[in-house]
């Protein structure tokens, strides 16, 4: 019996000296992360395919929406266990203590493949040139980019996050109005949207209540009115991954694809009259 | 007293107490009517083209944060 707990024991040291080489403790002043392409992209693949069909604002109940957070936090450490990837922890890292918008930009990065420094203070994120574009500071995302301009997604996200991204607003795209429009819809450099599947899913959550659908939308009570229109569009111009420099980007608006709500966008080109089918929400 | 001045490329162009005034969709997945206040010469700019009403709306939206019309 002796020598069995002596064995368990040992074999106790063993797993925890192998997980400390794997996921170091020491804390560093100054940590460069970068990502490679292993075979976690399948698991955020299946990460992505599940969060495109719900939307975490306010659905928290949603049991496969818990189960897909959960993952998705599995697969974010697992990517930051990876080889060439040092990881502060404690003292000297600010990733492991963002909340909110922050921590949802944040994880929209680094599933997206974005180099970043973290020095504690700040958390600096870097183009695939090196260059730094955005830091997080004081629980804010801030754009550095001297020319006030948010750089292309191509310039930062992973080729393959994007096209996955986008693969998501296949089954059609949906807008969502406060008014009954008549004419072309969005602004004429485009407008964002959401997957059709989404949007059906958070009508369908909503219940006919208008100030439930604006809470799943992360909007303030009013802001669709009495009697929102939906706009569908099967086949969308110019659907692309949005920058941040549109003029339907507000302060609150995070790269990488996902609202801070949550909720996945894309923008596609002005909506022209013929080209969507518009009914009331509810 | 509110003047529609034109209706082109999404965008209308008002006239009210001798303002000018580009109104358009705020652009967002769940949109609203928006509006700015803009110049004689950007009102003629905005008559051209989407792209050139569309320079007008993001110049017009750093000077000011558009107001809520719908």
């Amino acid at each position: 019996m002796k020598f069995l707990l002596q064995i368990l024991f040992l074999l106790f040291t063993w797993f925890n000296l192998s997980a400390t080489t794997a996921f170091s403790k020491v804390a560093l002043p100054n940590q460069t992360v970068f990502f490679h392409k292993t075979t976690n992209q399948n698991q955020e693949s299946e990460v992505k395919n599940g969060v495109s069909n719900f939307a975490r604002s306010g659905i928290l109940e949603n049991s496969f929406s818990q189960k897909a957070v959960l993952w998705e936090s599995f697969v974010l450490e697992n990517r930051a266990r990876e080889e060439n990837v040092n990881v502060v922890s404690g003292a000297g890292s600010l990733v492991s203590k963002l909340t909110g918008i922050a921590k949802n930009a944040h994880e929209n990065l680094l599933l997206g493949g974005v180099k970043f420094i973290d020095d504690g203070v700040s958390i600096k994120y870097l183009t695939k040139n090196g260059a730094e574009f955005a830091k997080i500071e004081n629980g804010k995302i801030l754009l550095t980019k001297a020319d006030g301009k948010w750089p292309l997604p191509s310039e930062y996200l992973d080729a393959n996050y994007i096209s996955t991204h986008l693969s998501k607003f296949d089954g059609g795209v949906t807008k969502i109005t406060s008014y009954n429009p008549t004419g072309s819809v969005g602004p004429p450099g485009g407008t964002f949207v959401l997957p059709k599947s989404q949007a059906d899913l958070l009508i369908q959550q909503a219940g006919g209540d208008v100030n439930k659908l604006e809470d799943l939308l992360g909007l303030k009570r009013g802001d669709l009115g009495t009697n929102p229109f939906r706009i569908d569009i099967n086949n969308p111009s110019g659907l692309r991954m949005p920058s941040g420099n549109e003029a339907g980007a507000n302060e609150f608006w995070i790269p990488g694809g996902k609202t801070s709500g949550r909720i996945l966008e894309a923008t596609v080109d002005q909506i022209q009259l013929g080209s969507y089918v518009k009914k009331t929400v509810f | 007293m509110e003047t529609v001045i034109s209706e082109k490329f999404g965008c209308k162009i008002i006239e009210r107490n001798s303002k000018l005034f580009i109104q358009y969709d705020n652009g967002q997945s769940a949109s609203w009517i928006i509006e700015n206040e803009i110049t004689k010469e950007e009102a003629e700019k905005a008559f051209i083209s989407g792209d050139f009403a569309y320079e007008v709306i993001l110049a017009a939206q750093k000077r000011n944060k558009p107001t809520r019309v719908i």
